[in-house]
């Protein structure tokens, strides 16, 4: 492997660090090498070309870092996996990037290092990517499950010096695809030669997905002791915790806090605050989400409005005015995020007693509303501004869309109930989404029914009308896929229905990849489709 | 968070490494052919210091309860390759005042077992420290040889052992007395560092690494083993 053949991107905000790490990677052979100054000049240069490796400082000014860099790109799939990364630390940065959970660099320096070190680690990591390649394709904005898998046996099969990692990864994909008796047999094999934090806290994970929390949360925590620096291990016990035990939950996050101080964790920290009327907390969480950030890169609407919720809640409203004005100052201006900005004023002047201001606000969410197609969060700020008005019919008209549209999405469903319960409306919140649910369980029952009792037609009819109603719940676009090509199956080609057949399981695909329904829905296309029809790529 | 004491072993860590920069400068600009003795000297003092501040900065820590491990697998081939290479870069001088390559004494290594087992989970910077000190130690004590291998501990876990053929440890540091040194010249630092470095690494199922003294090195020489779960 030749570092000349390669392309680097090196990201430091500091112009005499840049220099000195370029001349060192120039002697080890890397002559082509981009620089970026500052997180927005990186993205600029990721979205622009490929990359094979990139060499980032930890510190990267205005209340950035490195780690974020890396969490932020690749959750955007804008990094390849197949992009090799390397961070650059001095010893306090070291810390936060040795304990990265989810997204770790795939190696870290420690200032200050030689040229030669920096060229061995390098050529050591970009090997190792060029080695799991065959899995890596498989894997990022659309996991291949399946074909992933298969290329971990393939590795693993000969046996390289990449085992670990492969089998890192197979466990992953295992766990992903919940195939925890697989996935615990697998952590198994490797804790019975040594312990080590990943297949400890893989094994939990794979207790939980089989149903077994309690022995799982014993693990977690004796992992813990072992490991206290770990993150992984506290996201998947909080995670754990938060079904059952709110506060416990927010106790894990405070202690993964001391480990590492990430805007992230602060969210997490913040929303199980606030679930728990915390709210004073939640403020300081939230306040160091939106303040600590200067670049503008990391910080969303749902923290100012988190921010906000945490004030009006502890009756600081002049706080809660100014982290909603805050969200407008800080972040783009688009129709969604003056809707959002109109309903968290709302909440808050109805807190405050001014009715009149808080209709004002209330009115200007909803317009926006009718008018543009909002997220998840917007919707539900606006339904929570209803119920805060006194429109609790309005709001529960909102929270049934999105409801509908969510279904299968758990996060979206909690975060309703959140809705219902921030108004008082607990059981009411229960009930009225278990309502939601089953509606939309009678909804594909009832549409099953009438295609076996011979009227496909019917069946056709309401899935499609349901299908282009919700574009995120992917049983109803499969469901509606199926339909068709049913038809299609029973009454010849037509090339509109197979057509109307691909577009639903594309929508269902991008709802989610991981349907379990998704591939057997694909399969029945490519059985049924002519040659000549639309080819499926998913 | 660091307290002000934390910070200040940290700057102090942080100036030592600007000064072998510089010691580095000076040695170009007087005479880059012919490295002087005193040059390497300094050197190999500062990389000294540095070693003792990392270990202070851990041992402190440890007091205020903030010392936390970061254990994570380590391919143990490359974490050899790059002890051994720091352990070259870092003895330009021996103790006795003659030059690494003019040195008599040679160090055998037997790492088999890093070839047949890839990896194993442990902090490697910390332990990188507390082996450096072994391998140091036994440079100052041996009088021509040193052994140093990696093996699997029976019953579960690594043994690093380092052991040389000098004339071993003092009674007292055998007795595992804290104020009793790994030398006589040394405060006991770099002991008190490794002993808390391995009782640290620990496993859920609750055992524990340890460091094991004893005087059956090379023709009764001194032997340090770090033994991790």
């Amino acid at each position: 492997m030749q570092l000349s053949e390669k392309f680097g991107l090196l990201i430091d905000d500091i112009a005499a660090m840049r220099t000195t790490v370029r001349i060192q990677l120039a002697s080890i052979g890397l002559e082509k090498c981009d620089q970026a100054r500052d997180i927005k000049e990186a993205i600029e240069k990721l979205n622009l070309k490929h990359y094979d490796l990139i060499v980032c400082d930890y510190n990267l000014g205005k209340g950035a870092d490195g780690q974020q860099f890396l969490e932020l790109v690749r959750r955007k799939q804008l990094l390849p996996m197949t992009t090799a990364f390397l961070m650059i630390t001095g010893e306090t940065g070291y810390q936060q990037v040795s304990t990265a959970a989810e997204y770790s660099p795939d190696d870290y320096l420690l200032k200050p290092f030689t040229a030669e070190t920096l060229g061995t680690r390098l050529v050591r990591i970009i090997e190792k990517k060029e080695a799991l390649q065959p899995i890596y394709q498989h894997m990022g904005a659309k996991t291949d499950h399946a074909k992933a898998l298969a290329a971990c046996d393939d590795l693993l099969a000969k046996k390289s010096r990449y085992s670990l990692e492969v089998l890192r990864i197979k466990g992953d994909l295992l766990l992903a695809k919940g195939r925890a008796s697989e996935a615990l047999a697998l952590y198994d094999d490797i804790l019975k030669e040594r312990s080590t934090p990943w297949a400890e806290v893989g094994k939990a994970q794979a207790l939980i997905a089989y149903g077994n929390p309690d022995e799982a949360r014993i693990l977690l925590e004796q992992t813990l002791v072992a490991y206290p620096n770990y993150l992984a291990g506290y996201d998947s016990l909080a995670n754990l915790l938060v079904k059952t035990d709110k506060l416990a939950a927010q106790q894990v996050v405070e202690q993964a806090l001391h480990v590492a101080m990430t805007t992230q964790r602060q969210r997490d920290l913040g929303a199980l605050a606030i679930s728990n009327k915390d709210f004073s907390r939640a403020e300081e969480a939230y306040r160091y989400a939106v303040d600590r950030d200067r670049t503008g890169f990391f910080k969303s609407a749902d923290d100012y409005a988190a921010l906000a919720r945490s004030c009006f809640e502890q009756d600081k409203i002049p706080e809660a005015l100014n982290a909603a004005k805050d969200m407008a100052q800080h972040l783009p201006r688009t129709p969604e995020l003056a809707a959002r900005q109109a309903a968290v004023e709302c909440q808050v002047h109805i807190r405050a007693g001014d009715e009149k201001a808080a209709k004002a606000a209330l009115a200007k969410a909803q317009a926006a509303q009718k008018s543009s197609k909002l997220d998840v969060n917007t919707m539900l700020e606006i339904a929570q501004a209803c119920f805060a008005a006194g429109e609790p019919d309005e709001a529960k008209k909102i929270i049934q869309d999105v409801a509908e549209d969510h279904q299968e999405n758990e996060l979206v469903i909690e975060a309703a109930r959140g809705v219902f319960e921030a108004a008082g409306l607990d059981e009411e919140g229960a009930e009225f989404l278990d309502n939601t649910r089953k509606n939309m369980i009678r909804l594909n029952n009832d549409a099953v029914a009438l295609a076996k009792s011979g009227e496909l037609d019917k069946a056709i009819t309401m899935l499609v009308e349901a299908a282009d109603r919700l574009p995120n719940n992917a049983q109803v676009a499969i469901n509606a896929a199926q339909a068709l090509l049913m038809r299609v199956q029973q009454q010849g080609v037509d090339m509109t229905q197979l057509g109307q057949a691909h577009r639903y399981i594309t929508q269902a695909y991008r709802a989610n990849p991981a349907h379990p329904k998704l591939e057997g829905a694909v399969a029945y296309y490519r059985k049924i489709a002519p040659p000549g029809a639309r080819q499926l790529e998913v | 968070m660091d307290t002000l004491v934390a910070a200040a072993i940290h700057d102090a860590k942080n100036a030592l490494s600007s000064l072998g920069v510089w010691l580095d400068e000076a040695q170009r600009e007087c005479d880059p052919q012919h490295k002087s003795t005193a040059m390497l000297q300094a050197k190999t003092i500062t990389a000294t210091l540095s070693s003792q501040l990392v270990e202070l900065l851990a041992l402190y820590r440890a007091g205020e309860g903030n010392l936390r491990l970061a254990v994570e697998d380590q391919h143990l081939g490359d974490f050899l390759a790059e002890l051994m290479a720091e352990l070259a870069a870092s003895r330009p001088m021996e103790n006795n005042g003659t030059t690494a390559t003019a040195s008599a004494i040679t160090i055998d290594t037997d790492f088999a077992f890093a070839g047949q087992n890839a990896a194993w989970a442990f902090d490697a910077y910390l332990v990188k420290f507390v082996l450096l000190d072994a391998l140091r130690n036994a440079l100052r004590h041996a009088k021509q040889r040193i052994h140093f291998s990696i093996a699997a501990e029976p019953g579960g876990g690594i043994r690093f052992s380092v052991a040389d053929d000098g004339c071993g440890y003092p009674p007292e540091t055998l007795r595992n007395e804290t104020s009793s040194a790994m030398s006589k010249k040394s405060s006991g630092l770099g002991l008190s560092f490794a002993r808390l470095i391995a009782a640290r690494h620990a496993t859920p199922s609750g055992h524990h690494g340890r460091l094991e003294l004893s005087n059956d090195g090379l023709d009764g020489g001194a032997r340090c083993s770090l033994v991790l779960p």
